[in-house]
């Protein structure tokens, strides 16, 4: 039992799914950072577009487990170049990426 | 509320010493704390930073993994960690104590979690006697802590008054100094530059001599908020010879979360400005484990312009797109 709960970890969204719909991309990115950098029932929202370093929710090395966490649910891997502010700078950028990178896997994979 | 759960960091809480950077040394009262409680039906979770590997490895050479029913060891922010192990174990997160050396880790959970214990882990040892984890009898000690713990719920309540991070971070009063090395900073540099893996643009180990010989080119950079003084957090190389070149960059992983390390990189390119530099470049060595210092470049406004010989990437940003300093770290220099 002890092992099992030391182990346990969340499994990973099915990447043979098709990508959702951008809404729900917006939701769980949201989901994501108001889980782990806002108290619960929180008053405080932030915008899809919202700042996410002016707002105080995120350094670098929240920016760090944040990438992680994309490249983890959409099955990605985001080069160094495109570690952008107008890629990841937030949510709505972030999830246009992940639209857009997902596209040109599609894509390639039809080609 | 009985206390149920106890969440415990490691690196200078379980023992003395950061398991990533070498020989840690278990502490004996925590040790007593963690076999007396699991003699009394308390549970035991981890909620560090660092290598979830390495730690659990450590944990195993003590022979302590059996007394844990769950972990978070990783870089994430400690209260959603702390969550996350609540919904996994079916407990309200108000039945947990964490404890944790850094008064902002603590504090953080606390901002997050109101209802949480929090305990520095210099007083591991009256853990056990702490009411909230003695069901059988009261004794006048432990109706002593009951005050103490109305008096730190009062606190998280003021705590939990902060309206956004943003505001938390404001209310931290954080202040970071940069400024040349001096000569007595040498040990704490050395150190720093020994010690610190994941916030650092370059994997080089400088010996004394090499500091001393470079002593002109460095800057530390130290911190201190509301909680008290961290002293020297930073360190940067920067070779300003020919042009703008920072050639090492490494802040304690301890303050992160914070900002600090755009807030020196703001500064520091800020004197290059000042001295009329129109651009500045910037070296990152790759090594497996600082990834975040590549991002901090790029979303700093550097780019990518070459990779020189010995696989160094060398960055170059225009003085234009420089970055500031976070609004919440004033900044002396």
């Amino acid at each position: 039992m002890a092992c099992a709960l030391l182990f346990g970890k969340a499994m990973p969204r099915d990447k043979t799914l098709p990508l959702p719909p951008l809404e729900e991309i917006h939701a769980t990115l949201r989901g994501y950072i108001e889980e782990r950098y806002l108290p619960p029932g929180s008053d405080f929202t932030f915008e899809d577009d919202e700042d996410l370093f002016e707002a105080g929710l995120l350094d670098s090395a929240g920016l760090l487990s944040y990438l992680t966490f994309v490249e983890a649910e959409y099955g990605l891997s985001i080069p160094d170049e495109d570690l952008l502010p107008e890629y990841f700078g937030s949510v709505s950028a972030s999830a246009g990426y992940v639209l857009r990178r997902h596209g040109e896997h599609t894509l390639r994979a039809v080609g | 509320m009985k206390k149920k759960c106890i969440a415990w960091d490691l690196d200078d809480t379980l023992w003395d010493g950061v398991c990533l950077e070498g020989e840690v040394r278990l502490r004996p009262e925590a040790l007593k704390a963690l076999e007396e409680l699991d003699r009394r039906g308390v549970l035991h979770c981890i909620a560090s930073r660092g290598d979830e590997q390495v730690a659990l490895r450590t944990l195993r050479s003590f022979d302590l993994d059996h007394l844990f029913v769950a972990h978070r060891i990783n870089w994430s922010p400690k209260p959603a960690n702390i969550r996350s192990i609540a919904t996994e174990l079916g407990l309200p997160v108000e039945a947990f104590v964490f404890i944790d050396d850094d008064p902002f880790e603590r504090e953080q959970v606390e901002w997050v979690h109101p209802q949480i214990g929090t305990v520095d882990a210099t007083e591991v040892s009256t853990l056990s006697s702490m009411p909230s984890l003695r069901p059988e009898f009261l004794t006048p000690e432990g109706a002593r802590r009951r005050e103490l713990y109305l008096e730190e719920a009062s606190r998280c309540r003021a705590g939990g008054a902060f309206a956004t991070p943003r505001a938390f971070l404001e209310g931290c009063n954080m202040r970071l100094t940069v400024r040349s090395m001096q000569e007595g900073d040498i040990p704490r540099v050395l150190e720093l530059m020994t010690r610190t893996h994941q916030l650092n643009t370059s994997g080089r180990i400088f010996d004394r001599e090499q500091v001393v010989e470079e002593q002109d080119d460095i800057w530390v950079a130290s911190l201190s908020d509301r909680f008290g003084d961290y002293g020297i957090v930073g360190v940067a190389v920067v070779d300003r010879k020919v042009r703008f070149r920072l050639t090492y960059l490494a802040v304690s992983c301890r303050v992160m979360g914070r900002g600090v390390v755009q807030a020196l990189l703001a500064t520091l390119l800020e004197t290059a400005r000042r001295d009329g530099f129109m651009a500045a470049e910037a070296l990152v060595r790759t090594t497996e484990t600082n990834r975040a210092m590549r991002v901090l470049y790029q979303m700093s406004g550097f780019r990518r312009a070459e990779e020189l010989q010995d696989g160094t990437l060398l960055y170059q940003a225009a003085a234009e797109t420089f970055p500031t300093a976070p609004s919440w770290l004033e900044v002396c220099s």
